[in-house]
């Protein structure tokens, strides 16, 4: 899609009714033809692709037409069954909605089927999963940290708070943040706060 | 990646009779389908063209229909290769009741214009919705 293209689309979306519209045509004109794209890739017809999917031919046709409109996401579900794809339903941002489907071209609505993914899987299971903290979580440890930086010193926030820390490699980094901006003493509590850390953690 | 050139048909007049049609008789929710659709047609190369959205007008040769029904409202607009590679023209909107076009003669007019348009390019140009 162009800048123009995308700048008047995005003069259409400051109208709610358009915007509703638009959400509603990106599932229900968009799903069924990746659905139809995605079958005539994977070289199979209709019927084929039914019996994969444990339904009948009618139900794969109907999730094929984008003039059906009334796709069930237990349909949606057999269809990823028989095509061994992964199927995403979420609520998201407007950004995300329109980057995801940015290109309709039948080779960016391929979909790779869970076996030729092998080396993708094998990257994804080497990869450490650092979940990043709520907000909320983020701002009672910045909180209790208030007390504990002046105390601290020189030493890494990692050591003073034990083995809980190895959960945490993205929140030290604002916690060794507020180490090294602030100084100063007066809090005699740290055991205290170091114990309500860990449970905030 | 297929990139097409859409592009609308003029009167004689230099009317864009493709977006009178698309401002003032399509509601909101059937402008959002067509533009989804439309975008859909750009990205992809002809031949794979899903056939429920587009395909040949049976007896009326180089006449492709493009169908999106919203609301139970089948709209059949009808359209065109152009005059260079790479585009097609949307020639007339019609829709269908009952099985029949309305207008009745969407198709006849339909091939007037698409000889226009191939014989004088002043009477197409691309289509920003």
């Amino acid at each position: 899609m162009s800048v123009s293209s995308k700048a008047r689309l995005l003069r259409k979306l400051q109208d709610k009714a358009y915007r509703d519209a638009f959400v509603n045509e990106r599932v229900k004109t968009l799903v069924p033809i990746q659905i139809n794209t995605l079958r005539k890739q994977k070289r199979k017809s209709q019927k084929e692709l039914a019996k994969l999917a444990n339904t009948k031919q009618s139900a794969i046709s109907r999730a094929e037409n984008p003039n059906y409109g009334n796709l069930s996401i237990n349909t949606l579900l057999d269809i990823a069954h028989g095509l061994d794809v992964g199927l995403l339903i979420k609520f998201a941002p407007f950004t995300r909605l329109l980057t995801e489907f940015e290109d309709l071209a039948p080779e960016a609505l391929f979909v790779k089927d869970f076996e030729s993914e092998e080396k993708e899987l094998d990257a994804w299971s080497l990869t450490e999963n650092v979940v990043p903290p709520s907000p909320q979580a983020e701002n009672s440890i910045l909180q209790i940290s208030d007390g504990l930086k002046a105390k601290i010193g020189g030493q890494p926030m990692a050591e003073q708070v034990g083995s809980s820390a190895s959960y945490l490699p993205n929140n030290l980094r604002s916690m060794t943040k507020i180490r090294e901006q602030t100084a100063a003493s007066g809090d005699k509590d740290i055991p205290k706060r170091l114990e309500l850390m860990r449970k905030v953690i | 990646m297929a990139s097409w050139v859409v592009k609308c048909y003029l009167a004689e007049n230099g009317k864009d009779v493709i977006d009178e049609w698309y401002q003032n008789e399509l509601a909101i929710d059937e402008q959002a389908k067509f533009d989804q659709i439309l975008e859909y047609m750009t990205d992809t190369p002809h031949h794979q063209w899903h056939s429920k959205i587009v395909k040949a007008l049976k007896g009326y040769e180089g006449i492709l229909e493009i169908r999106f029904k919203v609301r139970n409202r089948l709209h059949r607009p009808l359209i065109c290769f152009g005059r260079e590679r790479g585009e097609f023209t949307i020639l007339m909107p019609a829709r269908e009741q009952g099985d029949e076009f309305i207008p009745k003669n969407a198709p006849e007019i339909a091939v007037i214009r698409r000889k226009e348009i191939l014989s004088d390019k002043e009477r197409s140009r691309e289509c920003f919705f």
